[in-house]
C-alpha cells in the first residue's frame, strides 16, 4: 500500500519537475551590460543566458549555429534594439523565434541624444553611462515583472537597490573631485560613444574626431584627425580601450592633447559585476583626465 | 582586304534602356535604404508649444531633461515603496539627479529645486510638482516635472510631463491649469525615446 503511494508520489513529482523548471524564466541578453543588469534584477530567481559566447566583438558579429540553439531555449530576450545587436534579429529569425519570443527593448524609455553637436545621428551607446543604464534597468525590471508577476515586486526592489548602488559609486567618485576646476576641460572623443557618460558628469564633448569606428585609420585619415584635433582646441582625447597605442603616440606627439581610454563594456566574460567594474574604470579614467586638464591649464598659465 | 569583320548588334537601344533602368533601380533602392536605416531622428510631430529633447534643447537643458526623465521612475517607485511623494531631500538621499548636489548639479547651473506635494486646491489639484529655477549656466531654462496621479480633480492618472521656460528664473504658476503653462511661455519637452527610434527602424508593429 505504502509502496504504491510512494511510487505514485514519485511519478507526480517527476511529471511536475519540467513545469517547475520552466517556471524559472530563461532570459536571453545580447550585450554584456544587459547580462549585469538582468543578473542583478533577477538574482537567483531566473536564468540569464548570453545569446552569443564571451570573447566575440558584438560589432559586426556573424551568428553561429550554437546561438540558434540558445535562442530556441529562451523565454524572453533583452535587446538594445537601436544599435550593436542587429545580429540578434538574424539569430532569432534563424531559430524560428522571431515572432513568438517576447522581446524587452531596454531603450524603450530612454530619452536619446545625438552623437554630438555636429553629428545629429542617434547615439545608441546608452549602456556606457550610469544614468541611462538605470533607465534601462528600470525598463527591464518593469517588463520582467509583467512576464513573471509572482516575482515583480522582487525584481522592482532589486532594480531600485542596484540603481542606488550604482549612483552611490558615481557619487563617491564625484565627491573625490569636488574641488577640481573643470571649467577648462576641453574633450574630444575618437568614438561617438561617450556622450551619455560625459553628460551625467555635467561635461561636454567639444568634438568627435572618429575616423572610422573599429577600423585603423589610413595615413590620410590620421592626418585629417590630427588637423581636426589641433583646430578644436581640446586638451584631452578619449579613445576606446584597445585603440592602437602606436596611433595614440602619433596623435599625442603631433598635438598637445593627452589620450585617455574608455571601456566600451562589450568584451570579456559575462558577469553580474561586469558593468560596475568597467564603469568604475571609466570613471577613474575620466577623473585622471579631469586632473590632467586642470594641471594642463596651470602649466599653460605659467 | 582585311580578314576581320566588325559585327554590330542589331540594336543598342535595349542595352541602353536596361542600363538606365538598372541605375534608376539602384538609386531608388539606395534612397529607400538611407531613408529607412539612416539615423537622423525624423518623424517627430511637434506642436508649437512643444520642443524635442533630442535636437531642440541646449546641452545644459538636455542634460537636466534626460535626468528628470529618469527621475520620474525613481519618484514613482519611492512613492510606491514609502507612501508619500519624495521631497528634494529624499531624492538627494538616493543620489537622484538632477536633485543631488554633485558635479552634474554644479556644471549644469546649480538649479534650485522645490517640491510641491499633492496640490490640494486650485486648478492644479491632483498634481505633484518638482520645479527648478535660478540656474546660472549658459542657455539655462527653468524646469517643471509634473506628476499626475489618482486624485480628485485629475483625470490623467500617472501622466507625467516635463516643461521648460526660457527664463531661468521663471516662478511656478500657483493656480493655473496645466494648459495655462503654455500661455505663460512654458514649452512641453517631448523625448525622442528608444521606442521612437526602434519604430522608425523596424516599423510600429515591432
Amino acid at each position: 500500500m505504502y509502496k504504491k503511494t510512494f511510487i505514485t508520489l514519485l511519478t507526480l513529482v517527476a511529471l511536475a519537475l519540467p513545469a517547475l523548471a520552466h517556471a524559472r524564466l530563461n532570459i536571453g541578453v545580447t550585450l554584456h551590460p544587459y547580462f549585469s543588469f538582468v543578473a542583478n534584477i533577477v538574482q537567483d530567481r531566473a536564468e540569464v543566458t548570453p545569446l552569443i559566447e564571451a570573447g566575440y566583438n558584438p560589432h559586426g558579429y556573424s551568428p553561429q549555429a550554437a546561438d540558434m540553439q540558445r535562442a530556441i531555449e529562451l523565454d524572453v530576450v533583452v535587446l538594445n534594439g537601436i544599435g550593436h545587436d542587429e545580429w540578434a534579429f538574424e539569430i532569432l529569425q534563424a531559430a524560428g523565434r522571431d515572432d513568438d519570443l517576447p522581446k524587452i527593448y531596454a531603450n524603450d524609455s530612454v530619452a536619446l541624444m545625438p552623437v554630438s553637436g555636429k553629428d545629429q545621428s542617434v547615439n545608441a551607446h546608452t549602456f556606457i553611462s550610469t544614468t541611462a543604464a538605470i533607465a534601462q534597468i528600470y525598463e527591464i525590471a518593469r517588463r520582467l515583472g509583467d512576464l513573471d508577476p509572482d516575482n515583480a515586486a522582487f525584481y522592482r526592489s532589486n532594480a531600485r537597490q542596484y540603481a542606488t548602488h550604482l549612483r552611490r559609486i558615481k557619487a563617491d567618485y564625484m565627491s573625490s573631485v569636488a574641488d577640481l576646476d573643470s571649467s577648462n576641460f576641453r574633450a574630444a572623443t575618437m568614438h561617438g560613444a561617450y556622450g551619455y557618460l560625459m553628460q551625467e558628469f555635467g561635461l561636454q564633448i567639444s568634438a568627435v574626431v572618429e575616423p572610422r569606428h573599429g577600423v585603423e585609420p589610413t595615413a590620410r585619415q590620421l592626418a585629417e584627425t590630427i588637423d581636426e584635433i589641433n583646430s578644436s582646441g581640446v586638451n584631452v582625447l578619449f579613445a576606446e580601450q584597445y585603440f592602437a597605442s602606436k596611433l595614440a603616440d602619433t596623435i599625442e606627439n603631433e598635438t598637445e592633447v593627452k589620450i585617455f581610454s574608455f571601456s566600451h563594456i562589450s568584451d570579456g566574460e559575462y558577469s553580474a559585476d561586469h558593468f560596475e567594474e568597467d564603469m568604475r574604470k571609466n570613471i577613474e579614467e575620466l577623473i585622471r583626465a579631469l586632473e590632467f586638464s586642470a594641471s594642463f591649464d596651470q602649466q599653460q598659465d605659467i | 582586304m582585311s580578314d576581320s569583320q566588325v559585327i554590330k548588334p542589331s540594336s543598342s537601344k535595349w542595352e541602353t534602356l536596361l542600363l538606365i533602368g538598372g541605375l534608376v533601380g539602384l538609386l531608388a533602392a539606395t534612397g529607400f535604404y538611407v531613408m529607412k536605416m539612416g539615423q537622423d531622428s525624423e518623424g517627430q510631430v511637434l506642436q508649437s508649444w512643444q520642443v524635442s529633447s533630442f535636437d531642440g534643447l541646449s546641452e545644459t537643458d538636455q542634460a537636466i531633461y534626460n535626468s528628470l526623465f529618469i527621475a520620474q521612475d525613481d519618484i514613482g517607485w519611492i512613492q510606491y515603496e514609502l507612501g508619500p511623494w519624495p521631497g528634494i531631500l529624499d531624492l538627494e538621499d538616493y543620489f537622484v539627479p538632477p536633485f543631488y548636489k554633485d558635479a552634474f548639479w554644479e556644471n549644469n547651473g546649480r538649479v534650485q529645486w522645490t517640491y510641491r506635494d499633492v496640490v490640494q486646491e486650485g486648478e492644479m489639484q491632483g498634481y505633484t510638482l518638482y520645479h527648478g529655477n535660478g540656474g546660472i549656466a549658459e542657455d539655462q531654462s527653468a524646469y517643471i516635472l509634473v506628476i499626475g496621479h489618482l486624485h480628485a480633480g485629475n483625470s490623467m492618472t500617472n501622466h507625467n510631463t516635463i516643461w521648460i521656460h526660457d527664463n531661468p528664473n521663471q516662478p511656478l504658476p500657483q493656480t493655473s491649469k496645466i494648459q495655462s503653462l503654455v500661455l505663460e511661455g512654458w514649452m512641453n519637452v517631448v523625448p525622442y525615446s528608444g521606442r521612437d527610434e526602434l519604430e522608425r527602424l523596424k516599423g510600429s508593429d515591432i
